[in-house]
Protein backbone atom coordinates (compact mmCIF):
# COMPACT_ATOMS: atom_id res chain seq x y z
CA UNK A 1 0.00 0.00 0.00
CA UNK A 2 1.16 3.75 -1.23
CA UNK A 3 1.50 6.30 1.27
CA UNK A 4 -1.72 7.65 -0.93
CA UNK A 5 -3.73 5.11 -0.61
CA UNK A 6 -3.15 4.28 3.85
CA UNK A 7 -4.44 8.71 3.89
CA UNK A 8 -7.14 7.79 1.76
CA UNK A 9 -8.12 4.93 3.36
CA UNK A 10 -7.78 6.57 6.92
CA UNK A 11 -9.93 9.52 5.60
CA UNK A 12 -12.59 7.09 4.26
CA UNK A 13 -12.91 5.81 8.09
CA UNK A 14 -13.67 9.19 9.25
CA UNK A 15 -10.33 10.21 10.16
CA UNK A 16 -10.39 14.33 10.14
CA UNK A 17 -6.67 14.70 10.91
CA UNK A 18 -6.21 12.64 7.83
CA UNK A 19 -8.03 14.86 5.89
CA UNK A 20 -6.11 17.54 7.37
CA UNK A 21 -2.64 16.48 6.23
CA UNK A 22 -4.21 16.08 2.73
CA UNK A 23 -5.34 19.87 2.84
CA UNK A 24 -1.55 20.72 4.13
CA UNK A 25 0.03 18.59 1.41
CA UNK A 26 -2.20 19.81 -1.62
CA UNK A 27 -3.02 23.54 -0.55
CA UNK A 28 -0.18 24.62 -2.63
CA UNK A 29 -0.94 23.13 -5.57
CA UNK A 30 -4.40 23.99 -5.49
CA UNK A 31 -4.27 27.82 -4.76
CA UNK A 32 -1.70 28.25 -7.72
CA UNK A 33 -4.29 26.09 -10.40
CA UNK A 34 -7.08 28.50 -9.15
CA UNK A 35 -5.11 31.72 -8.88
CA UNK A 36 -3.28 31.08 -12.66
CA UNK A 37 -7.15 31.28 -13.99
CA UNK A 38 -8.88 33.38 -11.79
CA UNK A 39 -7.74 36.65 -11.37
CA UNK A 40 -10.42 37.93 -8.93
CA UNK A 41 -8.37 37.66 -5.71
CA UNK A 42 -11.62 37.76 -3.47
CA UNK A 43 -12.99 34.69 -4.58
CA UNK A 44 -9.76 32.50 -4.10
CA UNK A 45 -9.91 31.10 -1.12
CA UNK A 46 -13.73 30.38 -1.18
CA UNK A 47 -12.70 28.26 -4.78
CA UNK A 48 -10.12 26.28 -2.90
CA UNK A 49 -12.50 25.67 -0.04
CA UNK A 50 -15.18 24.02 -2.47
CA UNK A 51 -12.19 22.22 -4.23
CA UNK A 52 -11.25 20.57 -1.18
CA UNK A 53 -14.92 19.59 -0.17
CA UNK A 54 -15.32 18.46 -3.61
CA UNK A 55 -12.20 15.82 -2.75
CA UNK A 56 -13.49 14.86 0.35
CA UNK A 57 -16.96 13.74 -1.32
CA UNK A 58 -15.94 11.94 -4.33
CA UNK A 59 -12.53 10.74 -2.64
CA UNK A 60 -14.33 7.42 -2.52
CA UNK A 61 -15.00 6.92 -6.02
CA UNK A 62 -10.98 7.86 -6.71
CA UNK A 63 -9.51 4.29 -7.63
CA UNK A 64 -5.57 5.21 -8.23
CA UNK A 65 -5.69 4.97 -11.56
CA UNK A 66 -3.41 8.50 -11.55
CA UNK A 67 -1.32 10.07 -8.83
CA UNK A 68 -3.30 11.68 -5.92
CA UNK A 69 -1.88 15.24 -6.47
CA UNK A 70 -2.64 14.70 -10.37
CA UNK A 71 -6.20 14.11 -8.94
CA UNK A 72 -6.98 16.63 -6.83
CA UNK A 73 -5.30 19.01 -9.56
CA UNK A 74 -7.78 18.18 -12.06
CA UNK A 75 -11.03 18.99 -9.70
CA UNK A 76 -9.58 22.30 -9.03
CA UNK A 77 -8.95 22.97 -12.72
CA UNK A 78 -12.66 21.99 -13.56
CA UNK A 79 -13.52 23.74 -10.54
CA UNK A 80 -11.92 27.08 -11.49
CA UNK A 81 -13.10 26.58 -15.24
CA UNK A 82 -16.63 25.83 -14.38
CA UNK A 83 -16.46 29.48 -11.68
CA UNK A 84 -15.80 31.33 -14.92
CA UNK A 85 -18.29 29.87 -16.92
CA UNK A 86 -20.45 30.93 -14.18
CA UNK A 87 -19.26 34.36 -13.98
CA UNK A 88 -18.95 34.68 -17.32
CA UNK A 89 -15.40 35.11 -17.81
CA UNK A 90 -14.04 34.59 -21.44
CA UNK A 91 -12.20 31.42 -21.82
CA UNK A 92 -10.12 32.27 -24.85
CA UNK A 93 -9.23 30.01 -27.27
CA UNK A 94 -5.80 31.07 -29.34
CA UNK A 95 -4.53 30.13 -32.39
CA UNK A 96 -0.85 29.60 -33.07
CA UNK A 97 -1.49 33.07 -35.67
CA UNK A 98 -3.21 35.16 -32.40
CA UNK A 99 -1.04 34.36 -30.33
CA UNK A 100 1.94 35.78 -32.58
CA UNK A 101 -0.66 38.76 -32.80
CA UNK A 102 -0.52 39.61 -29.26
CA UNK A 103 2.98 40.02 -29.02
CA UNK A 104 3.50 42.15 -31.73
CA UNK A 105 5.40 45.17 -30.54
CA UNK A 106 2.11 48.15 -30.34
CA UNK A 107 4.06 50.32 -27.29
CA UNK A 108 2.41 53.32 -25.66
CA UNK A 109 4.82 55.15 -23.89
CA UNK A 110 3.88 53.74 -20.46
CA UNK A 111 5.40 50.30 -21.90
CA UNK A 112 8.23 52.12 -23.05
CA UNK A 113 9.32 52.93 -19.58
CA UNK A 114 8.13 49.03 -18.21
CA UNK A 115 10.79 47.91 -20.34
CA UNK A 116 13.60 49.60 -18.60
CA UNK A 117 12.83 47.22 -15.75
CA UNK A 118 13.12 43.45 -17.52
CA UNK A 119 11.27 42.02 -14.73
CA UNK A 120 8.60 43.84 -15.13
CA UNK A 121 8.76 43.41 -19.03
CA UNK A 122 8.56 39.86 -18.24
CA UNK A 123 5.12 40.72 -16.38
CA UNK A 124 3.68 42.54 -19.26
CA UNK A 125 4.51 39.42 -21.67
CA UNK A 126 3.11 36.97 -19.24
CA UNK A 127 -0.29 38.85 -18.80
CA UNK A 128 -0.35 38.89 -22.28
CA UNK A 129 -0.02 34.71 -22.15
CA UNK A 130 -3.92 33.08 -22.61
CA UNK A 131 -4.54 31.24 -19.25
CA UNK A 132 -4.42 27.66 -20.76
CA UNK A 133 -0.90 28.43 -21.90
CA UNK A 134 0.32 29.51 -18.73
CA UNK A 135 -1.53 26.46 -16.97
CA UNK A 136 0.76 24.39 -19.01
CA UNK A 137 3.64 26.35 -18.86
CA UNK A 138 3.48 26.29 -14.87
CA UNK A 139 2.38 22.93 -14.43
CA UNK A 140 5.56 21.36 -16.95
CA UNK A 141 8.28 23.67 -15.01
CA UNK A 142 7.22 24.80 -11.36
CA UNK A 143 5.29 21.27 -10.28
CA UNK A 144 6.88 19.19 -11.98
CA UNK A 145 4.25 17.14 -14.17
CA UNK A 146 4.78 15.48 -17.43
CA UNK A 147 2.52 15.78 -20.85
CA UNK A 148 0.15 13.30 -19.77
CA UNK A 149 -0.48 14.41 -15.95
CA UNK A 150 -1.44 17.90 -17.67
CA UNK A 151 -3.51 15.81 -20.02
CA UNK A 152 -5.33 14.50 -17.71
CA UNK A 153 -5.76 17.49 -15.76
CA UNK A 154 -6.63 19.86 -18.56
CA UNK A 155 -8.58 17.53 -20.51
CA UNK A 156 -6.15 18.12 -23.82
CA UNK A 157 -4.70 15.59 -25.75
CA UNK A 158 -1.15 15.48 -24.93
CA UNK A 159 -0.06 16.69 -28.49
CA UNK A 160 -2.29 20.00 -27.87
CA UNK A 161 0.00 20.30 -24.31
CA UNK A 162 3.31 19.79 -26.10
CA UNK A 163 2.00 22.75 -28.92
CA UNK A 164 1.33 24.78 -26.03
CA UNK A 165 4.16 24.42 -23.99
CA UNK A 166 6.26 24.60 -27.11
CA UNK A 167 4.76 28.18 -28.34
CA UNK A 168 4.59 29.59 -25.27
CA UNK A 169 8.45 29.22 -24.44
CA UNK A 170 9.23 29.99 -27.87
CA UNK A 171 7.28 33.65 -27.96
CA UNK A 172 8.36 34.46 -24.94
CA UNK A 173 12.69 33.60 -24.77
CA UNK A 174 12.39 35.38 -28.38
CA UNK A 175 10.68 38.84 -26.99
CA UNK A 176 13.18 38.53 -23.88
CA UNK A 177 16.36 37.95 -25.94
CA UNK A 178 15.47 40.67 -28.21
CA UNK A 179 14.80 42.62 -25.23
CA UNK A 180 17.50 41.80 -23.57
CA UNK A 181 19.80 42.78 -26.54
CA UNK A 182 18.20 46.15 -27.19
CA UNK A 183 19.95 46.77 -23.50
CA UNK A 184 22.87 45.92 -24.20
CA UNK A 185 23.01 48.00 -27.27
CA UNK A 186 22.03 51.00 -24.43
CA UNK B 1 15.87 32.89 -8.81
CA UNK B 2 15.43 29.16 -7.59
CA UNK B 3 15.26 27.67 -11.08
CA UNK B 4 17.81 24.88 -11.75
CA UNK B 5 19.02 25.98 -15.27
CA UNK B 6 20.28 21.92 -15.83
CA UNK B 7 16.96 21.04 -15.45
CA UNK B 8 15.38 23.68 -17.18
CA UNK B 9 17.42 23.10 -19.96
CA UNK B 10 16.72 19.65 -19.48
CA UNK B 11 13.42 19.94 -20.05
CA UNK B 12 13.45 22.59 -23.17
CA UNK B 13 15.83 19.88 -24.83
CA UNK B 14 13.17 17.13 -24.23
CA UNK B 15 11.28 18.73 -27.37
CA UNK B 16 13.36 18.06 -30.51
CA UNK B 17 13.91 21.41 -32.26
CA UNK B 18 15.41 22.92 -35.13
CA UNK B 19 17.63 24.75 -33.42
CA UNK B 20 19.94 23.79 -30.00
CA UNK B 21 18.51 24.77 -27.05
CA UNK B 22 21.10 27.99 -26.19
CA UNK B 23 22.21 29.31 -22.92
CA UNK B 24 20.42 33.03 -23.15
CA UNK B 25 17.11 30.58 -23.94
CA UNK B 26 17.03 28.81 -21.24
CA UNK B 27 18.44 32.35 -19.34
CA UNK B 28 14.86 33.62 -20.90
CA UNK B 29 12.79 31.29 -20.12
CA UNK B 30 14.15 30.72 -16.19
CA UNK B 31 13.56 34.61 -15.79
CA UNK B 32 9.87 34.00 -16.56
CA UNK B 33 9.62 31.34 -14.42
CA UNK B 34 11.00 32.82 -11.60
CA UNK B 35 8.61 35.59 -12.48
CA UNK B 36 5.48 32.90 -12.76
CA UNK B 37 7.32 31.44 -9.56
CA UNK B 38 6.78 34.57 -7.34
CA UNK B 39 3.22 35.55 -8.88
CA UNK B 40 2.45 31.97 -6.63
CA UNK B 41 4.11 32.74 -3.80
CA UNK B 42 2.81 36.52 -3.31
CA UNK B 43 -1.19 34.45 -2.78
CA UNK B 44 -1.02 32.88 0.46
CA UNK B 45 -4.40 31.25 1.51
CA UNK B 46 -5.42 32.07 5.48
CA UNK B 47 -3.46 30.24 8.08
CA UNK B 48 -6.57 28.75 9.62
CA UNK B 49 -7.58 27.23 6.11
CA UNK B 50 -7.73 24.10 6.86
CA UNK B 51 -10.31 24.14 9.90
CA UNK B 52 -12.47 25.43 7.97
CA UNK B 53 -12.84 23.18 5.56
CA UNK B 54 -13.02 20.64 8.46
CA UNK B 55 -15.50 22.66 9.97
CA UNK B 56 -17.54 22.47 6.85
CA UNK B 57 -16.85 19.04 6.48
CA UNK B 58 -18.02 18.20 9.89
CA UNK B 59 -21.70 20.31 9.48
CA UNK B 60 -22.54 18.93 6.62
CA UNK B 61 -21.88 15.42 7.90
CA UNK B 62 -24.22 16.13 10.94
CA UNK B 63 -26.63 17.50 9.11
CA UNK B 64 -26.44 14.11 6.45
CA UNK B 65 -26.70 12.36 10.01
CA UNK B 66 -29.66 13.76 10.45
CA UNK B 67 -31.41 13.70 8.06
CA UNK B 68 -30.40 9.68 7.22
CA UNK B 69 -32.28 9.66 11.28
CA UNK B 70 -35.49 11.06 9.93
CA UNK B 71 -35.13 8.63 6.93
CA UNK B 72 -34.92 5.58 9.17
CA UNK B 73 -37.75 6.48 10.95
CA UNK B 74 -40.05 7.83 8.43
CA UNK B 75 -38.94 4.49 6.72
CA UNK B 76 -40.16 2.10 10.06
CA UNK B 77 -43.06 4.52 10.34
CA UNK B 78 -44.39 4.38 6.57
CA UNK B 79 -44.06 0.43 6.78
CA UNK B 80 -46.19 -0.24 9.81
CA UNK B 81 -48.93 2.12 7.95
CA UNK B 82 -48.69 0.55 4.93
CA UNK B 83 -49.07 -3.03 6.31
CA UNK B 84 -52.06 -1.64 7.98
CA UNK B 85 -53.53 -0.46 5.25
CA UNK B 86 -53.10 -3.80 3.19
CA UNK B 87 -54.10 -6.10 6.01
CA UNK B 88 -57.19 -4.31 5.80
CA UNK B 89 -57.36 -4.23 2.35
CA UNK B 90 -57.42 -7.75 1.92
CA UNK B 91 -59.36 -8.11 5.52
CA UNK B 92 -56.63 -10.52 6.68
CA UNK B 93 -57.52 -12.63 9.79
CA UNK B 94 -55.06 -13.80 12.04
CA UNK B 95 -54.99 -17.58 12.09
CA UNK B 96 -52.23 -19.96 14.08
CA UNK B 97 -52.53 -22.13 11.10
CA UNK B 98 -50.43 -25.91 11.41
CA UNK B 99 -49.36 -24.41 14.73
CA UNK B 100 -52.89 -24.90 15.57
CA UNK B 101 -52.27 -28.80 14.57
CA UNK B 102 -49.13 -29.52 16.21
CA UNK B 103 -50.32 -27.89 19.54
CA UNK B 104 -51.52 -31.44 20.81
CA UNK B 105 -47.55 -32.48 20.31
CA UNK B 106 -45.77 -30.68 22.63
CA UNK B 107 -43.40 -33.82 23.50
CA UNK B 108 -42.52 -33.62 20.41
CA UNK B 109 -41.99 -29.87 19.55
CA UNK B 110 -39.65 -30.11 23.08
CA UNK B 111 -37.86 -33.04 21.48
CA UNK B 112 -37.09 -31.25 18.38
CA UNK B 113 -35.91 -28.26 20.09
CA UNK B 114 -33.58 -30.22 22.63
CA UNK B 115 -32.63 -32.78 19.78
CA UNK B 116 -31.08 -29.55 17.31
CA UNK B 117 -29.45 -27.95 21.03
CA UNK B 118 -27.56 -31.41 21.08
CA UNK B 119 -26.26 -31.64 17.67
CA UNK B 120 -25.07 -27.91 18.32
CA UNK B 121 -23.20 -29.54 21.53
CA UNK B 122 -21.48 -31.88 19.24
CA UNK B 123 -20.77 -29.84 16.41
CA UNK B 124 -19.03 -27.37 18.72
CA UNK B 125 -17.05 -30.18 20.89
CA UNK B 126 -16.36 -32.28 18.80
CA UNK B 127 -16.61 -31.99 15.15
CA UNK B 128 -14.78 -27.80 15.52
CA UNK B 129 -12.15 -29.13 17.64
CA UNK B 130 -10.92 -31.99 15.18
CA UNK B 131 -10.63 -29.70 12.22
CA UNK B 132 -8.71 -27.31 14.17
Amino acid sequence: MTEDQILVARILRGDMEAFRNLIKVHERLVSHMVSRLIKQREDHEEICQDVFLKVHEKLGVFNFQSKLSTWIATIAYRHAINFMKKKRILIEEVSAESLVERFVDHETPEEIFIDKDLDAYVKTLIEKLPAQYKMVLTLFHLDGMNYEEIGEITGMPEGTVKNYLFRARNILKEKIKTQTSKEEIV
Amino acid sequence: MNIDKEKLKGQMEEEKTLSPITTEDVEAIGRVLAVLENEDKSIQLSSNFSDSIIKQVMHKRAKENRFGWFGYLAGIVGLIVMLIISLSLVEFKFDLGFLKGIANYSGLFLFGIAFICLLNILEKRFIRFSSE
